[in-house]
């Protein structure tokens, strides 16, 4: 087994190769031509007006809770680097690279404590997870999501046992990141944040110690925090701004905790795994375990509000936490027991491969079933657009202009030429009244379906998409897409 | 190790040795005719641009300095990084020092140099007489300058213990510390050698220390260079921040550093040397104000290196707004002096110490210097965007540019204050983690000495600028 100190140069050169190895899955993938989850393509969408230099790449970065800064800011460098390349997607390298990273990190954090086979095991469980496995397909960011979850239960682990800065450096760092990374992982690191503090409250040390590692490890988190607030601020006028649309998400259940029908039986099953976990680890006294397997059953909170709220991306991400809490605890666990025990040791590993491989058999459906994936194609949506300024351009002595609300618009507009088309993620109609006196103005809707149900127009005209704003006309339906036309009653 | 190694004094000591035998290696002339024409030449290239395309100008000067920044911002945080990752110091364990029996220990050189110390020596000759060393192996100079009737007149109340002895230094320019090292250098019978200032109060078994690291070093190793920080940290504000700094540059850069097997820029005091060696390239340039920094690059060009070694020295951090404005000018002018001098013959420089430590020296040496007097610069252009939200900045900015530097804005000087603060929790002052997150007016204070180094360099080159101990004396027998 590998000793606990690492060599700096070593680690840099491994992260190199995984790196590498991501990028080379990402080359097959862009082969395969997979078709991509929607919120990938718009926070590749994001990325590339943010290289335009545009106001909207800005507002998109920074103006909802619900599409997190980073997740599309790293995606601006490969798209950079990428652009003569066909069908280049940001999102889809991220995940690609992170889903490598992810099988190394569970290799390397297993061999802390266990055999090479035993931690083959819990990495091919890993890899076999469908929730982990066909997401890299669709370049979602929840990959991103759950790496950086699973490196902070792994610094939370190392500082709890080593107290060594290196723990906490690497807490803090990771928590930084997180708070920039979105709502559901945010839910997680708060949980984690928790345990570090219970933690730190029962640790025999100083009480000037105590509070000078829960400092350094909230502190870039909360600063992340802050600046996102300082953007808002700039960038949308209202420092608070990202906030307005969280009241937005509504779970429809009734009453009682009832899960989706296709997550409830991939649920029940972690759920016995991880109570057994939790016994094993009472009866043996074994606290970190304990604690970790806390952590991990938290997140059914955001897995029955999320799935309920129709959000299957962040679902996704979701069951992905849950199966990695689940495997590091049995890590944990079964590193805990002496060579003596070899057998308890196998079995704990080889169970969570047991039952993935069990999850196969029922053909749960690990994905949702809502997922909404498309392949993108330019012309289409191009020749939707064109259709839609052909439809509107009747009267020739007016000037025309349409917006198109949402985050779905950046998507929806990459690459069209031309003034008609607007992307307003803050629409307002007084404003938009009073700022383009004399045009013939015209409101492009998406369905309040996902994610788009939680846009800033959303939630500003709840029924917007069913019946029309203050000042609007119903003129077509094209696709998922309403058209309105803006009566304008107000005058500047 | 046996007494035979131990070097005899030459007959007249020479304190300027290094800039009579090899000018080009020392700080006595402060430009050479080439670094003149460089400098003139980038001067007139700015100037003609400046009024050919003033805007594109100004926009390639941002976006150098702006890359300077990330780069510069990089390289400290991989310096963290490898800090954090291992502890590349060299660690003797109380059970190995305990196991060191005294005909084990050579003879150690210790060099003290005085100058109006009178109320610190006292104290300075019982913390060094306290240090766990056998007296009859111990040979302590305490340098005097023969003008300096203060520190003497101190000295004649302090009856000597066996091993010091007083080296008078004959008043001559430049009157600088590293000319009197260089005398006490010429004198020392030690094996090693090692200097301390004034106010230091070096762990007790920091020579038996440094006598077992230099057996396990690789060859080559001729220096150990001890950690420095403040017995009284708590005195206020600013002793707090000079805290912190230093926890972060000695707990965290330097071993990073070592790490990386990067040049070491040796700090003012607790360096440890092999005499022979440090002999052989003329001990210290008695021009240069930060000596120590200077000897640290030309170690590395001569073929030899330094380590780091887990010891404490403990010095008063000076809690004296002003007092420390002078100080940390002259380290700042120094930095500059050392920077010019090795950068005479760029080639060589390259040739002699190698791609990697190239990079090292001019980060270290010149990237520190650049980024004090860049600083207040873009301070005033970040004010001004946020107050007026002033969109003519916008021009200078670019996409990418802009990009690049709301990264080291927002990224990179909070990584910077981060650890600080990490330092201060590595060396176990936990109480002083607060005050590291709020630092921001030390650094306005260093761009302030930053500017006032880069005209005295051209004004007053050599100017020795004296740091005043004893201003906290509550503290002065305790360490942390």
């Amino acid at each position: 087994m590998d000793s606990i100190r690492p060599n700096p140069a070593k680690r840099l050169k491994e992260a190199l190769a995984v790196v590498a190895a991501g990028v080379l899955l990402f080359g097959v993938l862009l082969w395969m031509e997979p078709p991509l989850e929607r919120e990938a393509l718009i926070r590749d969408a994001v990325a590339l007006q943010l290289l335009d230099g545009a106001t909207e790449g800005r507002q998109a970065l920074v103006g909802s809770i619900w599409w997190a800064p980073l997740p599309s800011l790293l995606n601006v460098a490969p798209l950079y680097v990428m652009q003569w390349l066909p069908h280049a997607n940001g999102s889809l390298l991220l995940s690609a690279v992170c889903a490598v990273a992810l099988l190394w990190l569970m290799y390397r954090f297993c061999r802390l404590r266990l055999a090479r086979i035993e931690s083959v095991y819990l990495v091919v469980a890993l890899a076999l997870v469908p929730g982990f496995a066909q997401p890299v397909f669709y370049g979602a960011a929840h990959h991103w999501n759950a790496l950086l979850g699973f490196a902070l239960l792994t610094a939370y682990h190392a500082w709890r046992r080593e107290h060594s800065l290196r723990g906490l450096v690497l807490f803090g760092s990771i928590g930084g990141l997180i708070a920039v990374s979105g709502v559901d992982i945010l839910f997680w690191a708060v949980i984690v944040f928790g345990l570090l503090a219970l933690h730190e409250i029962g640790r025999r040390a100083t009480g000037a110690e105590k509070r000078a590692t829960l400092l350094l490890a909230a502190l870039p988190g909360v600063y992340a925090a802050g600046l996102w607030v300082l953007l808002n601020w700039l960038i949308m006028g209202a420092p608070l701004f990202f906030l307005r649309t969280w009241p937005a998400i509504k779970p429809d259940a009734g009453a009682g905790i009832v899960f989706p029908e296709h997550l409830a039986p991939g649920i029940m099953v972690w759920s016995i795994y991880l109570l057994v976990i939790a016994f094993v680890a009472m009866v043996t006294r074994r606290g970190a375990v304990l604690c970790l397997v806390a952590a991990t059953m938290a997140w059914l909170l955001p897995l029955y509000r999320f799935g309920n709220a129709g959000l299957t991306s962040m679902e996704l991400g979701g069951w992905l936490a849950l199966t990695i809490g689940a495997l590091i605890a049995t890590a944990v666990l079964a590193g805990s027991f002496d060579k003596r025990h070899i057998r308890t040791r196998m079995l704990f590993c080889l169970a969570p491969l047991a039952l993935v491989v069990a999850m196969y058999a029922p053909h749960i459906p690990l994905a949702p079933p809502s997922l909404r994936m498309v392949i993108d194609q330019p012309e289409q949506r191009h020749a939707m657009l064109d259709d839609i300024a052909a439809h509107i351009d009747r009267d020739e002595n007016r000037f025309v202009k349409v917006f198109v609300a949402g985050f779905e618009a950046l998507h929806l507009l990459k690459g069209y030429e031309g003034n008609t088309f607007q992307p307003a993620l803050d629409f307002d109609f007084q404003q938009v009244v009073m700022d383009y006196y004399g045009y013939r103005l015209y409101l492009l809707v998406h369905r309040p379906e996902g994610v788009a149900a939680l846009d800033a127009i959303h939630v500003r005209y709840p029924q917007i998409y069913r019946r029309g704003g203050p000042l609007t006309l119903h003129d077509s339906d094209w696709g998922p897409w309403r058209l309105y036309e803006i009566t304008p009653k107000y005058k500047p | 190790m046996n007494n035979s190694e131990i070097p005899s004094p030459p007959a007249s000591p020479n304190p300027l040795e290094l800039h009579d035998q090899e000018p080009l290696l020392s700080a006595g002339r402060v430009l050479y005719p080439g670094q003149i024409l460089a400098i003139l030449i980038l001067i007139a290239l700015l100037a003609w641009s400046l009024l050919r395309a003033p805007l594109q100008t100004g926009v390639a000067v941002v976006a150098v300095s702006t890359v300077f920044y990330l780069v510069f911002t990089l390289y400290k945080l991989l310096l963290t990084y490898y800090s954090v990752m291992s502890e590349p110091e060299i660690r003797i364990t109380p059970g190995e020092v305990a196991a060191l029996a005294d005909d084990e220990c050579p003879v150690y050189s210790v060099l003290v140099p005085l100058y109006h110390e009178s109320e610190t020596v006292a104290n300075l000759v019982k913390a060094l007489d306290a240090m766990d060393y056998p007296a009859d192996r111990r040979d302590v100079q305490l340098l005097v300058e023969d003008d300096d009737i203060d520190t003497q007149t101190a000295l004649q109340k302090v009856s000597l213990p066996e091993g010091f002895r007083i080296t008078p230094i004959p008043p001559s320019l430049p009157r600088t510390k590293p000319k009197a090292c260089n005398i006490g250098l010429a004198f020392a019978r030690g094996k090693y050698l090692v200097i301390y200032d004034a106010e230091d109060r070096p762990e007790p078994d920091q020579l038996k220390k440094a006598v077992l690291a230099f057996t396990r070093v690789e060859p080559g190793v001729i220096c150990l260079q001890s950690k420095l920080n403040y017995y009284n940290p708590r005195y206020n504000w600013l002793t707090r921040w000079f805290s912190a700094e230093y926890s972060a540059w000695f707990d965290f850069a330097l071993p990073g550093l070592c790490g990386l097997g990067g040049l070491v820029p040796l700090g003012g005091t607790s360096n440890h040397f092999v005499t022979a060696v440090l002999r052989d390239v003329r001990g210290w340039d008695a021009y240069n104000v930060t000596e120590d920094c200077d000897l640290g690059v030309r170690l590395y060009r001569k073929g030899y290196q330094t380590r780091m070694l887990d010891t404490t020295t403990w010095e008063e951090a000076c809690s004296r707004w002003h007092f420390w404005i002078r100080q940390r000018t002259r380290w700042l002018k120094g930095y500059m002096q050392t920077y010019l001098v090795h950068t005479r013959r760029p080639w060589q420089l390259h040739r002699e110490l190698g791609v990697r430590n190239t990079v090292h020296f001019h980060m270290l040496i010149g990237g520190i210097v650049v980024c004090f007097l860049l600083n207040p610069v873009y301070w005033i252009l970040a004010i001004v965007w946020f107050a007026f939200r002033a969109e003519t900045l916008r021009v200078l900015f670019p996409g990418p540019v802009f990009f690049l530097g709301a990264l080291c804005l927002f990224v990179g000087n909070f990584a910077f204050i981060y650890s600080g603060a990490l330092g201060c929790f590595r060396r176990r002052r936990f109480d002083l983690v607060k005050y590291a997150l709020l630092v921001a007016p030390y650094w306005a204070m260093m761009s302030y000495s930053g500017w006032r180094a880069f005209f005295q360099l051209f004004t007053r080159p050599f100017h020795w600028e004296k740091t005043q101990h004893g201003l906290d004396t509550s503290q002065s027998g305790k360490t942390s």
